[in-house]
C-alpha cells in the first residue's frame, strides 16, 4: 500500500514536484536527515549565508516545528514567528525577520507542543503560504526536523530539492537511507540528494556517500545525487557558540569552503 | 534496513560471518582494505516484515476480506445495520479463513434451534402467508419423520384453497398416511388430542394468510387458542424484502411463533430478509428448504451452513 494513501497528503501538493514545468516552489530545498544532530539548521544556516554571498536572495524558513532553533543558533530575536501565522496575528510575509547576516527568515517557536502537532490541513496552508513566498526569492531553504513525521514529509517531498544530511555513523546512515525510502515511496519524483557532513575528508564522505547510494540503488532502485561533503571542523562548533555563521566567523575554514563549493552548484 | 559492518582478515572470512548473519539476502554496501585485512559493510532489506508492519497497523487484507463478507452480506440483501453488526462480530480474520470468521459472528448474533428429530409426541403448526410453501415442508417433515421410523400424523386445516388437500395428500398418499381434514378451527384442538395417543409426530398445515388481514390471523389464532403443545413455525421464503419480512415476521411473534423456517434457499441468494426477519424480532432460525423435491426434506441450518451459503458465489449451486 502507498503510504500516503494512509495519510491522505493532498494530491496538488503531492503532484507539485512532479511536475516538469517550473512551477512555484521549484526553488525550495529542505533539509532533512531522519536522524537528529547531525547539522540540519547548521547547514541551513549556511547554505543560506553562502548564497547571499553569492548575491542571491534568500529565505530560511524553520520547519522544525517541535524543536524550532534557526533563531537561536542566529542570535535572532524574532517578533513573530510560525505561530503568530498560525493564530492569524500576521500573514507570513510579516512573519519575516531579517538576519544580520543578509537572509530572512521566518522563525518556528521551540518547544511548542501544538506546532509539533499540528493538523495536516493546517500544514497545507502554510505550505501553500511558502510555496506563493518564494516566487520573491531566489531560494527558499526549510530547515526540516529531525524524524518522519507528517509534516517532516510534506514539506520533504513538495520541496524542489530535498537535500538528505547523513554523517558516515551508521545509525545517522540507516536513518537517512530509511527517510529516503520513505520520502521516494510516497513521491518517486523528489529530486533527492545527499551531503555528508562531518567526516575526516572529501573522500571518506564520497566512501559514505558510495555506501548509502548502494543502498539506494540497491534496495530502492534509485540513484540520490550527492550535493557536497562538508568536513569535520572544530570551528563549526565555535561558530555555532557564538551564534553566527561559519562563513562570518571563519570564512577561511575547511566547512565554510566546503558549503560554498555545495552551494556553487545549486 | 539493517547495516553491519564486518572487519576481518580476509574477503571469504568476512563473508562466512556475513552469511551467518544475514543469510544470502544482504547487499554489500561498502567493501575496502584496511590495515587489519577488510571492512565489509553490508545492508539487509526486509521487506516482508514491512508488509506485516502496514498490515498490522492499516489492515489492508483483513480490512480486505472482511469487505468480501461484507459484499457477500450486502448481495444477499442483508439490510446495511446488521450488515454493521455482524461485521463488528467477526473476529480476527486469517488468510482464507472468511466462513469460519463469518460462521462465528452468525453464531454470536442469531439463535439456531434445528427441529427435533427424536423427541416425540410434538405438534407442530406451519403458519405463514400465502404461498411461503407450507404444505411442501409439512410433506417435507412428514418424510423425514416417516424415514426415521416415527409413527407421523397429518393434519390440514387448509380446505377451502383449491388443490390445497389434493396437493397434501399426493404426498401423504405415497407415504401411506391418512391426511386428516380439520374444517373447522375449535376442532383442530381435539384432532391434536386424538392424534398424540398414536403418533411420535403430529404436523399440521394451515392456509396461507394475509398477515395484515386481522381476520386471516384470528383464524390462526382460534386454531392456537386453548391448545397446549402445538408450536406455531413461521414459514418464509427467502427472496422477500427485508422490511416487509421484519413486519410480517412481527405479526407472527404475536401468534407465538419463536422459530423461522426458511424456503426457497435453492431459487433465492437473497437471504438477507430471514436473517432480518429473525433478528428484529427475535425469531430462532430453523430448518431451511433448499429443494423443490418433498424427498430431499428440509436441512438443519447451522451458522457453518448460513456462512457458506451467505459467501457461495453466485454460480455455484447451493447443497447444504
Amino acid at each position: 500500500m502507498n503510504i500516503s494513501h494512509i495519510l491522505s497528503l493532498p494530491t496538488h501538493l503531492s503532484m507539485a514536484s512532479k511536475n516538469a514545468l517550473p512551477v512555484k516552489g521549484r526553488n525550495m530545498i529542505a533539509v532533512a536527515s531522519g536522524k537528529g544532530g547531525v547539522g540540519k539548521t547548521w547547514l541551513s544556516i549556511s547554505m543560506a549565508h553562502a548564497l547571499v554571498k553569492k548575491g542571491e536572495k534568500v529565505l530560511l524558513f524553520d520547519g522544525d516545528l517541535g524543536l524550532a532553533n534557526v533563531d537561536i543558533q542566529l542570535g535572532l530575536v524574532a517578533q513573530y514567528d510560525l505561530g503568530s501565522v498560525i493564530t492569524g496575528k500576521v500573514p507570513m510575509t510579516q512573519a519575516i525577520s531579517k538576519s544580520e547576516l543578509g537572509f530572512d527568515v521566518i522563525a518556528g517557536r521551540s518547544g511548542s507542543g501544538s506546532l509539533a502537532n499540528i493538523p495536516l490541513s493546517r500544514l497545507q496552508l502554510i505550505f501553500d503560504d511558502l510555496q506563493l513566498l518564494s516566487s520573491q526569492y531566489d531560494h527558499v531553504i526549510i530547515d526540516l526536523g529531525a524524524g518522519v513525521e507528517k509534516a517532516v514529509r510534506l514539506f520533504a517531498q513538495n520541496a524542489g530539492t530535498l537535500m538528505v544530511v547523513c554523517t558516515d555513523e551508521p545509525t545517522s546512515l540507516t536513518d537517512a537511507y530509511a527517510f529516503i525510502k520513505i520520502v521516494s515511496t510516497e513521491n518517486p519524483a523528489v529530486d533527492i540528494q545527499i551531503v555528508v557532513n562531518a567526516v575526516g575528508s572529501v573522500k571518506e564522505g564520497e566512501r559514505t556517500y558510495a555506501t548509502l547510494l548502494k543502498a539506494c540503488q540497491g534496495f530502492l532502485k534509485i540513484t540520490p545525487k550527492l550535493a557536497g561533503v562538508i568536513r569535520r571542523d572544530m570551528r563549526v562548533r565555535d561558530a555555532i557558540r557564538a551564534q553566527t555563521s561559519i562563513l562570518e566567523a571563519y570564512p577561511n575554514a575547511d566547512a565554510s569552503a566546503d558549503v560554498q563549493n555545495l552551494v556553487s552548484q545549486i | 534496513m539493517r547495516i553491519k559492518t564486518y572487519i576481518a582478515p580476509s574477503v571469504p572470512e568476512a563473508m562466512n560471518k556475513i552469511r551467518h548473519d544475514f543469510g544470502n539476502g544482504a547487499v554489500i554496501l561498502s567493501n575496502h582494505r584496511t590495515l587489519e585485512g577488510v571492512r565489509i559493510t553490508v545492508g539487509l532489506e526486509d521487506n516482508d516484515a514491512e508488509m506485516q508492519i502496514q498490515d498490522a497497523l492499516f489492515g489492508t487484507p483483513a480490512d480486505q476480506r472482511a469487505e468480501k463478507i461484507q459484499k457477500a452480506l450486502l448481495n444477499a440483501g442483508v439490510p446495511p445495520l446488521l450488515v454493521e453488526r455482524i461485521l463488528d462480530a467477526l473476529p480476527v480474520m486469517l488468510e482464507g479463513q472468511e466462513t469460519e470468521s463469518l460462521e462465528k459472528a452468525l453464531d454470536k448474533i442469531f439463535q439456531f434451534a434445528n427441529l427435533p428429530v427424536n423427541s416425540t409426541k410434538r405438534a407442530f403448526m406451519l403458519v405463514g402467508a400465502c404461498g411461503c410453501g407450507k404444505t411442501i415442508v409439512t410433506a417435507k417433515m412428514a418424510v423425514k419423520a416417516k424415514v426415521a421410523g416415527k409413527k407421523v400424523a397429518v393434519i390440514t386445516t387448509d380446505v377451502k384453497r383449491a388443490g390445497a388437500i389434493e396437493q397434501l395428500e399426493a404426498f401423504t398418499k405415497i407415504l401411506d398416511l391418512n391426511l386428516i381434514k380439520v374444517r373447522k378451527a375449535d376442532l383442530l384442538k381435539n384432532v391434536v388430542e386424538e392424534c398424540r395417543a398414536s403418533s411420535d409426530l403430529i404436523l399440521i398445515d394451515t392456509p396461507g394468510v394475509n398477515p395484515y388481514l386481522s381476520a386471516d390471523m384470528n383464524l390462526l389464532n382460534d386454531m392456537l387458542k386453548d391448545t397446549q403443545g402445538i408450536e406455531p413455525i413461521l414459514v418464509m421464503s427467502a427472496g422477500m424484502d427485508a422490511y416487509e419480512a421484519e413486519e410480517i415476521g412481527g405479526i407472527f411473534r404475536k401468534l407465538g411463533c419463536h422459530r423461522l423456517l426458511g424456503t426457497r434457499l435453492d431459487l433465492s441468494r437473497r437471504l438477507g430478509n430471514l436473517l432480518w426477519a429473525a433478528q428484529s424480532n427475535g425469531y430462532a432460525l430453523t430448518d431451511v428448504g433448499a429443494s423443490p423435491h418433498v424427498s430431499e426434506g428440509l436441512c438443519p441450518l447451522k451458522a457453518k451452513s448460513l456462512a457458506e451459503l451467505l459467501l457461495l458465489e453466485s454460480k455455484k449451486e447451493v447443497v447444504l
